[in-house]
């Protein structure tokens, strides 16, 4: 029927063009969207004489699908006869449409009817034809109109933009002109005019990789058209980790961005470095500026100089706690987070200006759809085990190693009396403890299952002018400890959103309030203890000090075990914006946005954790509140506009921040009686001290961006700050980024050679951002009476820092270039990016002699330090079938660290430890040159060959080579499956890195320190060549060398199964008869298996006896009505 | 569009306006600045006291324990009990950074006394007679720390402002400047504090004219310059309407005849250890069956003639798994009287009559007035319960006896033996036959400067044989 024997010719070349162009809109359709892979959709038809719109019914019901058409359009149509079975929707609607002078396109389940162009499809523009005005109304799939819309003419490359009702018109158009229609996370869709007047365009979201909408500093955008490095982590890939705190479920995966906690509890702080270490000082963080829902959540360092250990987080009162301190990211429910964007380079973050100098983490939370509302239920149950133990020495081997260390020495030293014969003193294991004894330490400690209990709900929806949701969560979280604590947090968040008629102004509202409980003890004894200990606990279930004796020291680690530690935090995040077209394409907004925080904490040190011996012990108590608020404010305006033959948008803002903090802390001393310790009233002896610190910066900043033709890109960037960090006349800093992009594949060449590329975008970025994160009055002279013990009855003020009145911003100098490739029609895309980074005037804790009278001093340290790296990131989606689909996605970032110079090095703090031209993580190491075969000890080697070995002290002619402990590179990739409902995803991380043995404890043979069986292949006589030296209570100069040599690094690189995910969502038609949108049951895993060559027990946590990663199995179930 | 275009600079001018004000803040609400605490007489009688609290409050600090049992070890005093500590066999090595402390903490403190200077000269507000007093006891602070580290390290990094980048670059200088640094401060000090305890409201707890010149007694002795050693000892001595011998058992209590300086103590605010002092808490067992952390090494004990009856007043001792451990008893508030609140008997004595009657008998001695020294010597052996010496002996014999009285009269206190030993070149001689110390080298006598120094300061050297 497609062809008629009778036609002409020409008919039939015209009918073959339109045959030709037919499928050539098909296949567009088929391109742009992908989710309407429903192509497939079968349809089975028998009529007679039927309307059109009525066969349209029929489709809709049969398919799913719904028509989009003007209804005029088929006012002039004939009623038709189709006959169709299990014919697919393209099949079907090819056959309608055959004798009517109409076409469609399938748009996101949405099929769109329009008017067939009577003009010839071939060639160019035939402007012959008059010219004429043509209409539209943009919208997206669910009718809500899209203002700002760009409508381009592809001929001219200039058009116009959708008014506030998705609205335009365009003069000029000729029949043959295509239309480009674009919009931030929409899919870009090609529309011929063919002589058409109105076009109802309707746009569907766009679902892959370089059209979403990626969040940026103030705006969003997307990472076909950005200029800078942004790294996005969805909802789905934060939602697979069972974890409390959201920043854990980073690792990996974007590339050079290294999340580290210090210690194994959950609500430990977590610390953040992204591209490598930029200040000289090793012991400060390079913490990146966090925002939440556009509030910078910042915790002002109230702790005096302890700004050098790290940020203690929300705890800032004094007393930080067994997990020293907590993150303010474990009052975040990772399930009410949408994305966590990491802006990386200046262009990306030259316009937080003041601190982006680290890089920015910008956390967005859920909001809302348009749609019927959806109640979302989410549950799971987990537990965690420690992932091993240690193969530590039993009492036997334990004792024999002691005797055979005091026989050694009696071989060197002769028999000395209380120095070389085992004795009460320097031998109470093998003397006064009874020897037949044996306690797994680990066991002991590890044998608990930590738990995790997560329920999640949620409401959400509105319609085209409300949207909200609401959010509702508790998590009950058991550490891994024998004897740990737990963790307790319940969250509301709530989104509202809501836009005029008109849709000129819109308001929306975000907060998110959290309530945690944090219940720690720090089982902090050693699983090194001697095995041969006594029983912790006596047969009257307490302390069994008079056990440990002499060494109650020993014991004193479990006396945490009656030392509760308990915190309390509440956190608001509320963050408002306003935003009201004043003008079209002129648009005035303001940010206002408040976050608050609320800890208090206690700990107790009750007399039952004391030993009795020390006559007349006491209970102590500590109470702490620490307080924060942040409050910021940015009215910002906003242009866009279509100039010459691109896109325009300006935007102008300014910003005010302020934090304040503040923390005070009690201790009550000398209480006679435990049950009275929760009250400091009747403390005999108390103390208190408090303190406060504000900050505020404030500035305004600039971008302006210029697109032309969706080909070339510029994006300039300024921002000018003051911090009130610095002193009088030091406050102000401009900061400022140019980015710029090429998508060369606009080129005709690319598209008529290399198909196969579907986009090719060069981009590069240079900027200067700054850095003020020091503490808060360090240009200040301070003197204050710390100690709380008045000198008769005086209070005495003592010095706290040297001043330091030159302090001023850091500044980071940020070069990127970067070639972003999509292969495929973009199903394979890669992303390939160099780096420079280099940090001069670094804001450091910048270390002093004692001589001096304080360790340090915050100042700018004239180091210039570079960081130079390679990241690449692939993505693929290998099979995209309606029922399967397989994508997997890799990263690696290669990172480069150096001292590139420093005047005047010589007389600096560094020059014995650091060398200009090497990594600022070097380590001086000795060479290991084996044991011994005749004395049993350790060897290093005499590089300098003068005879001895000669300290890293010695400035100059030493016997040590530098080591570079930085990890070279890490990464992450993954594999997402999914057959039907059933879906499996994996995520697996690597590192790179030299960590310290596992399988070394001090010197072998001393008091009271166990050792890995690894030591069993030891030095016992002249001639034997044996991997550790001989035993000994007495550690000699050879000790401390091997000590301080490559000897005791070993390769500690990786590859973990962080992640693992299956689930299974039940699409079968009970489902829906239950009322349900969706039924998913899933198990997920935490850290399933490690691949490493490390020589102990897990190379994420070194050291030997350190308590081991936990391994975590979940099973939940997700409800969606 | 061009209007808008051109709006925007004149907004950012505005903006521009307002942000200056946008970045203040408040002063911090927990300190103050120097010249807040340099603008009255009392904020600045409050830093001068600072001094005090840091020192005296300090745990296992240079001005009351660690200055015990560090030079006790090194010398022939102390043993540690359950280890064999290097500073006992005189194998400190740089790397295990056992007495580190004492320098670090020095350093801190000296900071402070240093700061006051600074602060009292800067000040155009308070009165010259505030600052005088105040200005003493800086001055005094400073030469005290600087006592200690030049005789625990030798040539030191001589520090007498505040700027840290200078001091940053300090070199070491040779002990004999900073010898001359302490007695020239010692001499400002005398000139300018008080001949009583009105600063300390009777309490023998302020640094007074006396301990200026008390401590500058000691110096003079350790620099060989006898007779000014001994004419400053005779001034202190020649107060008996302030200072006298006190009994055995009341030496070390608070506010008596004897002490010329003490560490004040408050049981109701010091929650570290009450009432007891920092050494009683310590080096007193909790009963007559626990190990002590310190005891006595035989050599000291055997020093004792029989019939001291110091051995008694000042020692005792615990049983430990059959063995019989004796431990210094100078201090007897001990861990079992030890309460919040509680009377407080003991002060931590800092300096005391009877070392002005030894270094004066030391003086006279090498001076050859061996009458003048014997007499001297007797006031200390008539308290012990001990028969006086003999009138005839030789200036050697006398010089031994001086020797062996302050062995015994000075044990475990401020690190005395250890320093007699030094600065008589007998430490080779004395170690020579104590098994434990057989790996003594010269060397050992200067303590090794700390690793993470000689790291930040480029300047700064190890002491030779580290």
């Amino acid at each position: 029927m497609l062809f008629n024997v009778d036609w002409s010719k020409r008919r039939l070349l015209r009918k073959l063009f339109l045959t030709m162009k037919l499928t050539a809109v098909i296949f567009l359709s088929a391109c742009l969207s992908v989710s309407a892979a429903g192509l497939g959709q079968k349809v089975t038809l028998s009529e007679k004489n039927a309307r059109l719109d009525s066969i349209f019914h029929l489709i809709e019901k049969q398919t799913g699908y719904s028509f989009y058409y003007k209804v005029e359009l088929l006012a002039n149509t004939k009623p038709v006869d189709i006959q169709v079975q299990d014919a697919s929707l393209d099949e079907t609607l090819q056959k309608l449409f055959t004798n009517e002078a109409l076409v469609y396109t399938i748009v996101d389940r949405v099929i769109v009817v329009k008017e067939k162009s009577p003009s010839d499809p071939a060639g160019d523009v035939n402007q012959n034809v008059p010219p004429h005005e043509i209409r539209g109304h943009v919208t997206t799939a669910k009718g809500i109109p899209l203002a700002g819309a760009n409508v381009i003419i592809k001929r001219t490359k200039k058009g116009t933009q959708t008014n506030v009702r998705g609205e335009f018109t365009l003069a000029n158009v000729y029949p043959d002109d295509i239309l480009t229609i674009s919009f931030i996370g929409y899919k870009t869709q090609i529309v011929k005019v063919s002589g058409g007047v109105e076009f109802p365009i309707v746009m569907a979201e766009a679902t892959d990789e370089l059209d979403k909408v990626v969040v940026q500093a103030y705006g969003t955008t997307t990472q076909r058209f950005n200029t800078g490095n942004i790294g996005t982590v969805t909802a789905a890939e934060i939602e697979r980790n069972p974890v409390m705190n959201p920043l854990e479920a980073l690792q990996g995966r974007v590339p050079n961005v290294i999340v580290s906690t210090d210690n194994g509890y959950a609500s430990a702080p977590v610390r953040v470095e992204i591209r490598g270490r930029s200040v000289i000082d090793g012991s400060q963080p390079s913490e990146p500026l966090y925002i939440v829902d556009g509030v910078p959540l910042t915790v002002l360092n109230l702790n005096g100089d302890s700004y050098a250990s790290g940020s203690t987080g929300f705890t800032q009162g004094g007393l930080s706690g067994p997990a020293a301190g907590q993150s303010p990211f474990f009052s975040i429910n990772p399930n009410d987070i949408e994305s966590i964007t990491v802006l990386k380079d200046a262009d990306a973050t030259a316009i937080y200006g003041s601190r982006g100098a680290n890089g920015v983490i910008i956390v967005t939370t859920k909001s809302g759809k348009p749609g019927k509302a959806k109640f979302d239920l989410n549950v799971y149950h987990g537990a965690s085990v420690a992932t091993g133990r240690y193969g530590l020495l039993n009492t036997q081997q334990y004792l024999a190693m002691r005797r055979e260390a005091f026989k050694n020495d009696q071989a060197v030293y002769g028999v000395v009396p209380g120095f070389t014969v085992p004795d009460a003193g320097n031998a109470y294991d093998m003397v006064v403890w009874d020897t037949t004894r044996y306690t797994d330490f680990q066991k002991l400690y590890w044998s608990g299952t930590g738990q995790i209990t997560d329920l999640d709900m949620s409401l959400s929806g509105g319609d085209r002018q409300n949207t909200f949701r609401i959010g509702g969560s508790y998590v009950n979280q058991k550490e891994i400890t024998s004897r740990g604590g737990g963790n307790q947090r319940g969250s509301v968040q709530f989104n509202y959103a809501h836009k005029s008629v008109d849709q000129r102004f819109a308001v929306s509202l975000t907060t998110m309030y959290t309530y945690v409980s944090v219940d720690l003890i720090n089982v902090g004894g050693s699983v090194l203890e001697a095995p041969d200990a006594p029983a912790v606990f006596n047969s009257e279930g307490t302390l069994n000090w008079a056990g440990w004796a002499p060494n109650t020291g020993g014991l004193a680690p479990f006396a945490n075990l009656y030392q509760p530690y308990n915190g309390k935090t509440g956190f608001l995040n509320s963050s408002l914006n306003v935003q009201y077209e004043i003008l079209k394409g002129f648009t005035f907004s303001t940010r206002v946005g408040y976050s608050t925080s609320h800890l208090s904490n206690m700990y107790l040190t009750p007399i039952i954790s004391q030993n009795p011996i020390n006559a007349n012990p006491t209970g102590t108590s500590q109470f702490s509140n620490s307080n924060s608020y942040n409050t910021v404010a940015e009215p910002q305006l906003e242009y866009k506009t279509l100039l010459g033959k691109g896109k325009l948008s300006i935007l102008a803002g300014a910003s005010r921040s302020a934090a304040y903090s503040d923390g005070s802390s009690s201790t009550g001393y000398g209480y006679q009686n435990d049950n009275l310790l929760r009250s400091l009233v009747n403390a005999p002896i108390k103390t208190a001290s408090n303190g406060s610190a504000q900050y505020s910066y404030g500035g305004l900043f600039a971008r302006f961006n210029y697109n032309l033709g969706d080909e070339l890109i510029v994006n300039l960037s300024a921002r000018r700050d003051g911090s009130t960090r610095f002193g009088p006349g030091k406050q102000y800093g401009n900061f400022w980024a140019v980015g710029a992009a090429w998508i060369f594949t606009e080129q005709a060449w690319f598209k008529n050679h290399l198909p196969v590329l579907s986009f090719g975008k060069l981009r590069a970025s240079y900027g200067l951002t700054g850095n003020d994160q020091i503490a808060n009055y360090g240009y200040l002279t301070q003197w204050s009476s710390v100690n709380g013990i008045p000198y008769q009855g005086t209070s005495g003020y003592v010095p706290l820092q040297h001043a330091n009145p030159d302090l001023h911003w850091e500044t980071n100098k940020k070069l990127e270039g970067a070639l972003d490739l999509g292969f495929f029609r973009d199903r394979l895309t890669v992303e390939l990016v160099w780096y420079q980074n280099r940090c001069g005037d670094q804001l450091v804790t910048f270390p002093l002699p004692m001589v001096t009278g304080f360790a340090n001093v915050f100042s700018n340290s004239p180091a210039l330090v570079q960081n130079t790296g390679h990241e690449m990131t692939l993505r693929a989606r290998i099979i995209d079938h309606k029922n399967f689909t397989w994508s997997a996605y890799f990263n690696i970032g290669y990172n480069r660290n150096k001292l590139v110079s420093y005047p005047n090095f010589s007389q600096s703090p560094f020059v014995s430890t650091l060398q200009i031209g090497q990594s600022l993580s070097i380590r001086q190491l000795l060479h290991f040159t084996g044991v011994d075969p005749q004395t049993g000890q350790y060897t290093v080697q005499d590089k300098n060959h003068d005879g001895q070995i000669t300290d890293y002290y010695n400035k100059g002619n030493n016997d040590f080579y530098v080591k570079d402990m930085a990890p070279p590179y890490s990464g992450g990739f993954g594999t997402d499956l999914r057959y039907k409902g059933l879906q499996l995803n994996l995520f697996f991380y690597f590192i790179k890195k030299l960590v310290y043995s596992g399988n070394l404890n001090g010197v072998p043979g001393n008091l009271e320190m166990n050792q890995s069986v690894d030591v069993l292949n030891r030095w016992q006589k002249p001639g034997d060549h044996a991997k550790f030296a001989r035993f000994t209570t007495q550690n000699q100069a050879s000790d401390s060398y091997f000590a301080e040599s490559d000897g005791v690094y070993t390769d500690g690189s990786y590859l973990r199964l962080r992640n693992a995910s299956l689930s299974y969502d039940f699409q079968a038609p009970w489902v829906k008869k239950a009322g349900m949108q969706q039924c998913m049951i899933y198990a997920r895993g935490e850290n399933l298996f490690t691949l490493t060559h490390f020589n102990g027990l897990d190379p994420a946590q070194p050291g030997l006896g350190a308590m081991p990663s936990a391994k975590t199995f979940t099973l939940g179930i997700q409800l969606v009505f | 569009m061009k209007r808008l275009i051109n709006a925007f600079p004149i907004l950012l001018i505005m903006l521009a306006g307002a942000c200056k004000k946008v970045v203040t803040i408040d002063p911090p609400v927990n300190s103050i600045t120097t010249t807040q605490v340099f603008a009255d007489s009392s904020d600045a009688a409050s830093a001068v006291v600072g001094m005090y609290s840091s020192i005296a409050y300090r745990t296992a600090g240079i001005g009351n324990y660690l200055m015990t049992i560090y030079p006790g070890m090194s010398s022939d005093e102390l043993l540690a009990f359950g280890s064999v500590s290097p500073l006992v066999t005189n194998t400190l090595v740089a790397r295990i950074a056992i007495t580190d402390q004492l320098w670090t903490q020095s350093y801190d403190l000296l900071y402070k006394p240093n700061a006051i200077i600074d602060g009292l000269q800067a000040s155009a507000t308070l009165p010259q007679t505030v600052k005088n007093e105040l200005l003493g006891e800086a001055y005094w602070f400073r030469a005290f720390i600087d006592f200690y580290l030049t005789n625990l390290y030798g040539d030191i990094p001589l520090i007498t402002t505040i700027s840290y980048k200078s001091n940053a670059l300090a070199p070491r200088v040779p002990a004999g400047a900073v010898n001359t640094s302490i007695v020239s401060d010692l001499r400002t000090a005398q000139s300018l504090l008080p001949a009583d305890y009105s600063e300390g409201k009777g309490e023998r707890v302020r640094v007074n004219q006396w301990a200026a010149t008390a401590l500058l007694a000691r110096v003079h002795l350790y620099l060989d310059s006898f007779a000014l050693a001994e004419s400053e000892a005779t001034a202190v001595l020649n107060r008996s309407d302030l200072y006298g011998l006190d009994t055995l058992n009341g030496v070390f209590l608070a506010n008596n005849s004897e002490a010329i300086l003490q560490w004040q103590n408050n049981s109701s605010a010091n929650h570290n250890t009450y009432n007891a002092t920092e050494e009683g808490s310590h080096l007193i067992p909790s009963d007559r069956t626990s190990q002590p952390l310190f005891y006595l090494t035989e050599e000291l004990l055997n020093a004792f003639e029989s019939g001291d009856q110091r051995k008694t007043a000042w020692l005792d001792s615990t049983v430990y798994e059959g063995v019989t451990y004796y431990y210094p008893f100078k201090y007897k508030v001990g861990p079992t009287q030890m309460h919040p609140g509680a009377p407080v008997t003991e002060y931590y004595t800092v300096l005391r009559l009877a070392e002005q009657y030894l270094i004066r008998a030391e003086a006279r001695a090498q001076q050859n007035n061996l009458g003048g020294a014997i007499s001297d010597l007797n006031m200390i052996r008539e308290r012990a319960g001990l028969s006086d010496l003999s009138p005839g002996l030789d200036q050697q014999q006398v010089l031994a006896a001086v020797a062996q009285e302050r062995r015994i009269e000075l044990f475990a206190e401020w690190g005395h033996r250890w320093f007699d030993l030094k600065r008589t070149n007998t430490t080779g001689t004395v170690f020579s036959s104590i098994p434990y110390k057989s790996e003594y080298q010269p060397y050992q006598q200067l303590y090794p400067i700390p690793l993470g120094e000689l790291s930040t300061d480029p300047n700064l050297t190890q002491n030779p044989g580290y």
